[in-house]
């Protein structure tokens, strides 16, 4: 039987709610006292200054805590049928719908996970939401928690530090390599699509692991603000790759913040594509701590009609001969606005460090905006630093040239969208990127009906 | 099979076609002149409804026995119009086979990837250059090579080459010029906007068709085309052809 919410905090933030969530997870008091202290962060920090406007946004109108996701939308009938509409249009399966939907677990994919779960086991990988975590594994998320994105780091960082619930924990062995892709997708979490999730991935010396969240259908959430923080630590020579495909329905504020740290020879991938919310601000972030450490940042967004896309990725060199590339991929039509906003930071003991960021945006129409906000600090004279930006509208001549050859525009136009973003959209697991494919010329379609 | 009766057509507020009417019949080649900004490509992009060029009231393109006039491109192509672009735009991450699979939907995508690496190979084309984004960093010559290929793989009734042999190094025509030749259908029709008369010595032209100033200044059989490209120039036809305009 579906878990039946057992809790929820009423609305509004207060330093009882923190209390209580704490509380309601029985956590231990070194945890109870970082969610306090950064609740008493959150009050006195201000919205950002810049970026998109976050005026709009409620505080007082959220529910901070929902212990189960069967109460997010009592049924699947209750959701909105634009939403409904998409998952049938982008043939999800019904069984799949109910759990992207957060209406019910995917009872199916649990035998799955089971095998996968027992192989990772054999392999000593930690993977688990991030509560029980804090129960089971109270040494390694006590030195790793928060220390890379502390409270006081932005006003989301600290609202999420005072009130978060799930997220995944994942921690890999020394020199462990793990084949298949961990999907947050599997894990049968009634907080899996929290609002204020934390993720902390731990990769030691020489491990690999690749770590996939969101999916493609839009996940409906009656709540306005999703503010996640997602950490990962990746030791000398491991790698990990952590892509993200996130579609939120049309009213979600989506302000995340991810921050990696890289050692030597270490490699932090990014895959990010933003295609749903109403504002999206998010940054992911490597500190390249070590020698020879790489950071990739590889990201799609979509902005539709009253979308802000506000994404790009800050890559700090510390150390040297780390190598850094950046490339972006926007797209915006029907008055959507699609922004990069990017640094490059090259430290002093950053000797002989490599940077290379391309930017492309593509507009629909001449009500779509599109702005690269571009940064570079560098610190030293020995640096490689490459931009490279560019902006096309999706050319008539284009889609003449397809519709002489019997394209009809729709199909013109989805050939030339996956054609632009297929540099990104090739590095994400195939089952997302046959839905992302399939999910871009629904947008498409919406737009010409 | 392509009717166009009163042709005027404006670009913006720019009159670029003004009252043309010809007549291209099945099996038949036709070689279309005339000097650079005549209106030869424009009159080809308005042939496959190109959508910023806009006909006037009377004009009338029938295919077939039915009106194309206001029929959008796409529909036109599938009705069996192609045309081979001058200078095709880069389509980044667009493969051949990927366009490929739209064009031509009813045909299985191995029986579309076979025949497209045949065609590549008989037209020299590398075949890395497959499963690269169209047009994208190609060069002059392997654009023109891949409009063949593609002509070849939608097997058009009409086909309207813009300039296939401009950019072209003699060897690379001469390919371009047996293929055609291998795979045209006998009741195919060729129409050749060009400046030389290099394909036009493979596929001799039953009729010329001269463009001056948006309009027919003149019409012939194909020693005409030889006439004008090789001898004579425009300015002496339209001088000519203005000549006996006069009576009228």
């Amino acid at each position: 039987m579906p878990e039946v919410s057992t809790h929820k905090a009423a609305r509004g933030l207060s330093e009882e709610t923190v209390r209580e969530i704490s509380a309601t997870k029985n956590e231990p008091e070194w945890m109870r006292n970082f969610r306090l202290k950064s609740y008493e962060i959150f009050r006195k920090k201000p919205l950002p200054s810049w970026g998109p406007d976050l005026s709009e946004i409620q505080f007082d109108d959220i529910t901070y805590y929902l212990k189960a996701t069967k109460d997010r939308s009592a049924s699947w009938d209750e959701l909105p049928s634009e939403i409904k509409e998409t998952y049938d249009r982008i043939g999800v399966p019904e069984a799949e719908k109910r759990s992207l939907a957060g209406v019910s677990a995917q009872y199916e994919s649990e035998v799955v996970y089971e095998s996968i779960d027992r192989e990772l086991r054999r392999q000593g990988v930690l993977f688990c939401d991030m509560d029980t975590a804090v129960r089971d594994y109270p040494d390694l998320v006590k030195r790793y928690f928060g220390t890379l994105i502390p409270p006081h780091d932005n006003t989301f960082a600290s609202l999420n530090s005072a009130v978060w619930s799930g997220g995944s924990f994942v921690y890999v062995p020394r020199g462990v390599q793990v084949e298949l892709p961990l999907q947050a997708y599997f894990r049968i979490n009634s907080e899996r699509f929290g609002q204020f999730e934390r993720t902390l991935i731990i990769a030691d010396e020489g491990s690999s692991v690749h770590y996939t969240e969101g999916c493609t259908a839009p996940i409906y959430s009656t709540d306005s603000l999703h503010a996640a923080v997602v950490e990962v630590f990746v030791a000398k020579g491991a790698r990990v790759r952590y892509t993200t495909v996130q579609n939120w329905s049309n009213n979600i504020y989506n302000l995340v913040t991810k921050r990696a740290r890289a050692e030597e020879d270490a490699v932090m991938e990014w895959v990010d594509c933003n295609i749903g919310s109403k504002v999206t601000m998010k940054y992911p972030s490597v500190y390249l701590t070590g020698k020879r450490a790489h950071g990739d940042m590889l990201s799609i967004a979509f902005a539709g009609k009253g979308q802000t896309q506000d994404a790009g990725a800050k890559m700090f060199h510390l150390a040297p001969h780390t190598t850094s590339r950046i490339l972006s991929k926007s797209l915006s039509k029907d008055g959507g606005h699609a922004s990069y906003r990017g640094l490059v930071h090259i430290g002093e003991q950053a000797k002989s460090a490599r940077s290379s960021v391309t930017c492309d945006a593509m507009m629909f129409d001449s009500d779509s905006r599109s702005d690269t906000y571009p940064a570079i600090r560098i610190h030293r004279g020995d640096a490689n630093v490459e931009h490279e930006a560019s902006v096309e509208k999706i050319g008539e001549e284009k889609l003449f040239l397809l519709a002489s050859r019997g394209l009809a525009r729709e199909d013109a136009e989805a050939l030339l969208v996956s054609g632009f973003i297929e540099p990104v959209s090739k590095e994400i697991p195939l089952e997302y990127s046959i839905e992302l494919t399939r999910l871009i010329r629904y947008e498409m379609e919406k737009k010409i009906g | 099979m392509l009717e166009i009766r009163h042709l005027s057509a404006t670009i913006g507020d720019r009159k670029i076609l003004s009252d043309i009417t010809l007549s291209f019949e099945t099996g038949k080649t036709y070689a279309l002149l005339g000097p650079n900004g005549s209106g030869k490509s424009t009159l080809a992009a308005a042939i496959l409804g190109r959508p910023d060029i806009v006909f006037s009231e009377n004009t009338e393109i029938s295919f077939e026995n039915s009106s194309i006039t206001t029929l959008d491109t796409h529909k036109r192509a599938r009705l069996g119009l192609f045309l081979s672009f001058q200078s095709p735009p880069a389509l980044p991450g667009v493969s051949v086979s990927a366009l490929l699979r739209h064009a031509l939907p009813t045909e299985k995508a191995i029986d579309i990837r076979s025949r497209a690496q045949t065609y590549a190979s008989e037209l020299d084309i590398s075949k890395s250059l497959l499963s690269r984004g169209l047009y994208d960093g190609f060069s002059g010559g392997e654009r023109k090579k891949f409009e063949t290929l593609l002509w070849a793989m939608l097997r058009p009734k009409i086909a309207l080459f813009d300039e296939l042999d401009t950019g072209v190094d003699v060897d690379a025509q001469k390919k371009i010029a047996s293929f055609l030749k291998k795979y045209r259908e006998p009741e195919q029709c060729f129409v050749f906007i060009t400046h030389s008369l290099s394909l036009l010595e493979t596929f001799f032209p039953d009729e010329t068709i001269v463009l001056g100033e948006g309009r027919v200044m003149k019409t012939g059989n194909g020693a005409l085309s030889k006439t004008i490209l090789q001898e004579e120039g425009f300015e002496e036809s339209a001088r000519t052809n203005t000549l006996q305009a006069t009576p009228r």
